[in-house]
């Protein structure tokens, strides 16, 4: 099968302070439709700065990166803007995401109307359909950005992402700022869309528990390369690095769960 | 044992323009000297007005009824002195434009009324203590040249700079990735136990909060709904929402929840 992104000797470098370093060297992966691969690693590994080159917020200094067989970096202005109706992100902070004033059905409806997707008629509709697929009453649709919870906008945020019908997904860290019982039900929506989309998600974490829950398989990271890779549940439990053993170790235990 | 603190009743309530929230409901709980009490709650839990309450730092306009009593030490503790603070944002607590040894030397200046060469020695020890290597290096950085991990090392030099006997975290590792988590959750339980500090450690995660905690206290919209060791509380959860907290912890161990990709590939092609 074709994969849906190929990731070919990334390199990306930074200046700062004087030191040029490279805060992506030489990284390559692939990702198959509808598949979940994480992206793991601590602050500072590179797993952002990969998701800014996927999304093509940022330029490599070496590497390729084809997306649904084309060379992302060798679109045209207007086939990129095509294009990225296919490929969408989710960040941590969806407050910083959105205009806090706009309201729900403002937020969702921009991605229909930048893509020409819907007559202006039929967008209330849609904006509904979007809304109940995450989980959502279509009532929230009058609403503020501002007026709604932190787990409400998240899932305002991934339906705005769904809005497109994208083939990827990135997630930045999107589970990492919610409480323990949003996270699951978020995990477990992400899941069910992909298993009625077959949306793939590039998952980016630093937590190795949510990753073995959510992805098929990981690439760790660590200050830019590539320490280990395979299927999530190998790499977590038999970690051969020392990356992967330290990010392992460093999950919080639940103690008192023992033999549960 | 006498116990540090004692809160009987504590109720707090915010103003919103018209509407007044309950923020906190009849909270009631004692903290011996030494002790680690961790505060598990999610968003609107009331967990950080607790917090603020027992500082004295709730916000004007608030409401507050019942007691917060001090045995031990029989007077108001002063914040700084006998009450350290560590907060999830260290950049909230760090001043952008001054370096940070001379942050924690005014810490000692407004506490000890240390001075001079003595506050500097003492800051560099201080910087020492929170296992940051080279120390004057890092009193001579500004908070921005520093990783977040750094930085809230240094907020936590700063809380304990005063001699306190009582440290209240808040948050203090939600806002690190999982292996500076654990450094730091290292680090406070060891400045804990060497220093014989007491402990309300606040978070949002129960394992943590499991790890550090030798008494875990559950709020749930400004309720006290559980207190326990624990041991007791992760195994044998009485209430239901605390069942809920325990059962939508994602463990290392847990099944995987994604399909596999054989699946979702047949899927695909079909």
């Amino acid at each position: 099968m074709q994969p849906l992104l190929a990731v070919e000797g990334l390199t990306r470098r930074f200046t700062r302070g004087g030191h040029t370093f490279s805060a992506v060297d030489d990284v390559s992966f692939q990702i198959l439709p509808g598949e979940t691969l994480a992206l793991a690693g601590s602050s500072g590994s590179g797993k952002s700065t990969v998701a800014r080159l996927v999304m093509r917020l940022l330029r490599p200094d070496a590497g390729r990166i084809n997306f649904e067989g084309r060379d992302l970096f060798g679109l045209s202005a207007s086939d990129l803007r095509a294009a990225r109706a296919r490929f969408q992100m989710v960040f941590q902070d969806s407050t910083a995401a959105f205009n806090p004033r706009a309201t729900v059905a403002r937020a969702l409806d921009d991605p229909f109307r930048i893509h020409g997707l819907g007559g202006r008629a039929d967008r209330p509709h849609m904006i509904a359909q979007l809304l109940e697929q995450v989980g959502l009453s279509p009532d929230l649709a009058r609403r503020a950005i501002h007026e709604i919870s932190g787990g409400q906008r998240q899932r305002v945020a991934l339906a705005r992402a769904m809005a497109t019908n994208p083939s990827l997904i990135v997630l930045d860290e999107a589970l990492s700022a919610v409480d323990s019982s949003l996270r699951i039900e978020l995990l477990r929506l992400l899941l069910d869309l992909q298993a009625r989309r077959n949306v793939a998600y590039l998952f980016i974490s630093h937590d190795l528990a949510l990753v073995r829950a959510i992805a098929h398989r990981v690439v760790i990271l660590d200050a830019g390369r590539i320490v280990e890779t395979g299927p999530a549940t190998r790499v977590i439990d038999a970690p051969q690095s020392p990356t992967t053993r330290a990010l392992v170790a460093a999950v919080p235990r639940l103690r008192g769960a023992e033999g549960k | 044992m006498t116990p540090l603190l004692s809160v009987r009743g504590l109720s707090v309530q915010y103003r919103h323009g018209n509407e007044t929230v309950a923020a906190l409901n009849d909270i009631s709980f004692d903290l011996a000297p030494g002790e680690r009490l961790a505060i598990i709650g999610e968003s609107g839990s009331g967990k950080s007005t607790l917090a603020l309450a027992l500082g004295g730092l709730l916000p004007v306009g608030s409401t507050v009824s019942g007691q917060i009593l001090w045995p031990a030490l029989g007077r108001q503790p002063s914040n700084g002195s006998d009450i350290g603070f560590v907060f999830q944002d260290p950049s909230g607590s760090l001043d952008p434009l001054m370096q940070v040894g001379d942050q924690i030397v005014e810490v000692l200046r407004a506490n000890q009324h240390m001075r001079g060469a003595d506050a500097k020695t003492r800051a560099l020890q201080l910087i020492d203590r929170v296992a940051l290597p080279e120390a004057a290096v890092i009193a001579a950085s500004y908070p921005h040249q520093l990783s977040g991990g750094q930085r809230q090392r240094v907020a936590i030099a700063c809380a304990i700079a005063a001699g306190p006997k009582f440290l209240i975290a808040d948050e203090a590792t939600s806002a690190l990735d999982t292996v500076i988590q654990a450094e730091i959750m290292r680090l406070i339980e060891k400045l804990v136990r060497e220093e014989g500090l007491a402990l309300i450690f606040i978070t949002h995660d129960i394992a943590l909060a499991s790890s550090i905690g030798e008494r875990i206290v559950v709020l749930h919209e400004g309720r006290m709904i559980e207190m326990g060791r624990p041991e007791t509380i992760i195994s044998h959860p009485v209430q239901n929402y605390t069942r809920r907290l325990v059962s939508s912890y994602i463990a290392l161990d847990a099944s995987p929840m994604v399909r596999p990709l054989a699946d979702a590939l047949a899927t695909g092609a079909q």
